[in-house]
């Protein structure tokens, strides 16, 4: 009878001590070197302390303050803050001025979205050519994004004066009789305030686009002119559709600085807002109604409107993300 | 042994943090108006914003001023370092000699735009100055949120050496008490340049004594500029309310408690008649919206009425020194017996922790003697609210030749129909921006000047009910 053919059987393993939560997160633990082989897992976390405490003061409660703010009473000066329900938006909503400003604003961005969509697209194909001394003139046409606005719409509004450069041109050569009223009558005055933001967000925006443009493989361009096609059609063909998420990102840019656009129409009138106010946009209204009168202001009602210009531009963004997806799909 | 953070505690810190960084901005919700403070049956009542305030502030108690005055206290005024730092400089040097211990620390706002918003924010957040120097509808706006103390019980008497024209009707806070003593002032004057004048047919010594007036030199000007230089400015920002008080133009009702201006025949004859002088071309189109002040374009020589503050002719002598010798200065325009005072006030904050030092400084800004001393400054044309200070012969032996020295004169002879009107305190804010817009369309051809006037006072109307509700 053979013997039992015996198999050794492996011992059971020791049984191991639990791994420690500690010992679990460093096996898991990335393979650091240097410095930072001795970071303490909470480090990042430090380091984003401030930036989080900025955000959460600068940003997060005045953003939910205002909400709040919205439906009480609330005066600048204190007193009030009472709940009155939707009462704020509906004088808000009724109010003749309201409407007037947001008009104001949708025509400034139907006119200076399209106009800051592709004149700096166009800049930057101009300035994207390797030429002497192309960095001496990109320089130059960004000195108006970094200069003030305030210095801007100073500069600019004696050029647009009465008495101004531009209207004692305009009579010395014949093309109107008397001075235009750049900076008083509602439609001028707007237009004055779109060429100046036109004017000032050219160059920020040609950036963008000359940092998008480097992306656009240079083959293509190649390609569609040895099968003929000429300047204007590789833009059209080539260049436009290579860019086309940068065109979006500016075209949101632009609208959203068109809602809340204040500073061009204060300035150029005085804050005035033109005669009788009629110029006025939605940032000049929340400060009008909201902010800048301790007596007779209602933080409540101010509030209300930033709530609803808030709701606006994400409604425009929205929109335009929808409208692009759409054009992407065809 | 290294100390280790769970996660957890982390978060929770993170948390607190963040929670206390974003609460920390509190404030601008606006209290309830009853909370914050302690409440006495006497002053101003607690005020309106969550601050902090000693009940000594606020109790029906006096309080003393005249002796044991010690720590630091804030001096908040606007736009004075820099043409009257000297001055200022001395007079707190003096002060703290004769009050060791004591220090005074001025802060001085640049750009009077700015200064209400300021104002506004510190009084949100709290860190309000201990005094403070504002103008009446500023004063007015804090007094009715109760941010300012109330003289009448914690310095009684202390109004007794004011203009008791300006004394008595200073009184801006709830139930008609004193919060400010009113410092200084400057009467309105009309300033020209008389060779315009002459330039127009119009005789340069015959300055005009009413609007009436006014307007009828100005369409004479008019047509005979024909555009080269015109009457007058466009923008009334500064000067339409004293303008209607001055003729004698009821703003508000008997009662004080709505406007009534659209209803006065002066005020809407004179809006109809600046409408012809802007058609006429008497008034530069743009200036109408333009800044407040006409200075760039008198100083450019093409307007001959200038600004009518007198203080003005500082700015005309530095920057347009050939303008300066045909500059002249006559009496402000008015029919009736009195003249609009809407001056500078100083008043004490309620949520000051030192109270008596800050009452005896704003005591000491506004004495008679040193009222006089600042108004002496031969920069500037100010009167004091204190008539012992007016019987210096500093304001009768002026050189009448120096622009300056005769916009004291003519100044001086005003000083004593002063009289504060409850509505130059009332007009601010909305209610400003809605008269202000009527008159630019009603000017401009925009709006009937009737409808313009009554379509503001509708708008005025409602927004004072607001404040009463």
């Amino acid at each position: 009878m053979a013997a039992p053919t015996t198999t050794a059987v492996p011992a059971p393993p020791a049984p191991r001590a639990p791994e420690t939560r500690r010992a679990r997160r460093d096996r898991n633990a990335p393979v650091l070197s240097g410095a930072a082989r001795f970071r303490r897992w909470w480090v990042p976390y430090l380091w984003a302390i401030l930036p989080a405490a900025a955000v959460a003061t600068f940003y997060v409660y005045p953003f939910f303050n205002t909400v709040i703010l919205s439906f009480t009473d609330a005066k600048p000066l204190g007193g009030g803050g009472a709940f009155v329900g939707l009462e704020n938006y509906r004088t808000v909503l009724t109010d003749p001025d309201f409407h007037r400003a947001l008009i104001n604003c949708l025509v400034y961005a139907v006119v200076t979205v399209p106009l800051l969509v592709l004149l700096p697209l166009l800049l930057a194909v101009l300035v994207q050519k390797s030429v002497p001394a192309i960095g001496v003139f990109r320089s130059l046409f960004y000195v108006p994004a970094i200069a003030s606005v305030v210095v801007v719409a100073l500069a600019w509004s004696f050029l647009l004066k009465d008495n101004g450069s531009i209207n004692e041109l305009l009579v010395s050569l014949g093309v109107v009789d008397g001075p235009v009223p750049f900076l008083t009558q509602r439609w001028w005055l707007l237009a004055s305030s779109m060429a100046v933001s036109v004017w000032k967000g050219l160059p920020y925006f040609m950036i963008l686009y000359l940092s998008a443009l480097a992306n656009v493989d240079n083959s293509l361009h190649e390609a569609a002119e040895m099968d003929g096609a000429g300047a204007v059609r590789r833009f059209w063909t080539v260049t436009v559709p290579g860019v086309r998420v940068m065109m979006f990102l500016v075209a949101v840019l632009a609208a959203i600085n068109a809602m809340k656009v204040f500073s061009e129409v204060f300035l150029l009138s005085n804050g005035s807002g033109g005669i009788g106010g009629r110029a006025s946009t939605l940032a000049m209204y929340i400060r009008e109604v909201g902010i800048a009168d301790s007596t007779y202001g209602s933080l409540g009602q101010g509030s209300a409107a930033s709530v609803v210009l808030f709701l606006l531009t994400i409604g425009l963004i929205l929109a335009s993300r929808r409208f692009n997806t759409q054009i992407e799909e065809q | 042994m290294a100390t280790t953070i769970s996660r957890r505690t982390l978060t929770a810190g993170l948390t607190g943090t963040v929670l206390t960084a974003g609460l920390a901005g509190c404030g601008l919700g606006g209290g309830s108006g009853d909370q914050g403070g302690s409440s006495g049956s006497g002053g101003s009542g607690a005020p309106g914003v969550e601050c902090e305030v000693p009940e000594e502030n606020l109790d029906d108690s006096e309080i003393d001023r005249a002796s044991g005055l010690e720590g630091e206290i804030r001096f908040a005024t606007q736009n004075l370092k820099t043409d009257f730092g000297e001055f200022f400089t001395g007079l707190i040097s003096s002060f703290e000699e004769a009050n060791p211990g004591v220090t005074i620390t001025w802060e001085d706002t640049p750009q009077a735009d700015d200064f209400d918003s300021r104002m506004v924010t510190d009084a949100q957040t709290c860190v309000m100055a201990d005094v403070i120097n504002v103008p009446g509808p500023t004063i007015a706006a804090l007094s009715q949120a109760n941010l300012l103390m109330d003289l009448d019980t914690k310095a009684p008497g202390i109004g007794e050496r004011f203009i008791p024209g300006v004394w008595e009707a200073s009184v801006f806070g709830k139930d008609r008490i004193h919060t400010a003593l009113p410092w200084y002032w400057s009467p309105s004057v009309i300033t020209y340049n008389r060779d315009l004048m002459e330039k127009a047919g119009l005789d340069p010594d015959a300055p005009p004594t009413t609007f009436e007036e006014q307007y009828e030199m100005a369409m004479e000007i008019a047509d005979v500029a024909g555009g080269d230089y015109f009457a007058i400015w466009g923008n009334t920002e500064w000067s339409f309310v004293d303008t209607w008080l001055n003729h004698g133009a009821q703003v508000l009702d008997e009662a004080g408690e709505n406007f009534v201006f659209a209803d006065d025949p002066f005020v809407v004859d004179w809006l109809t008649k600046l409408r012809e002088v802007y058609e006429a071309g008497g008034i530069p189109k743009d200036s109408v919206t333009g800044a407040p002040n006409p200075g760039q374009q008198y100083n450019e020589g093409t307007l001959v009425f200038g600004t009518q503050n007198a203080s003005f002719l500082r700015n005309v002598k530095n920057n347009a020194p050939d303008l300066y010798p045909v500059t002249d200065v006559s009496a402000p325009l008015h029919t009736g017996d009195s003249i609009s005072y809407s001056g500078q006030y100083v008043a004490v904050s309620v949520t000051t922790q030192n109270a008596p030092l800050a009452l005896a400084w704003a005591d000491y800004v506004t004495t008679a003697e040193n009222q006089l001393a600042w108004s002496k400054d031969p920069g500037v044309v100010i009167f004091p609210a204190t008539p012992e200070s007016l019987d210096d012969p500093f304001f009768t032996e002026q050189d009448e030749s120096d622009p300056l020295g005769k916009a004291r004169l003519v100044a001086a002879e005003q000083v004593p129909m002063a009289a504060v009107n409850a509505a130059s305190f009332l007009i601010t804010g909305q209610i400003q921006t809605a008269i202000l817009e009527a008159i630019q369309l009603a000017i401009t051809g925009g709006s009937d000047p009737q409808e313009a006037l009554s379509s503001a006072q509708e708008t005025a109307n409602s927004l004072l009910e607001k404040t009463r509700s």
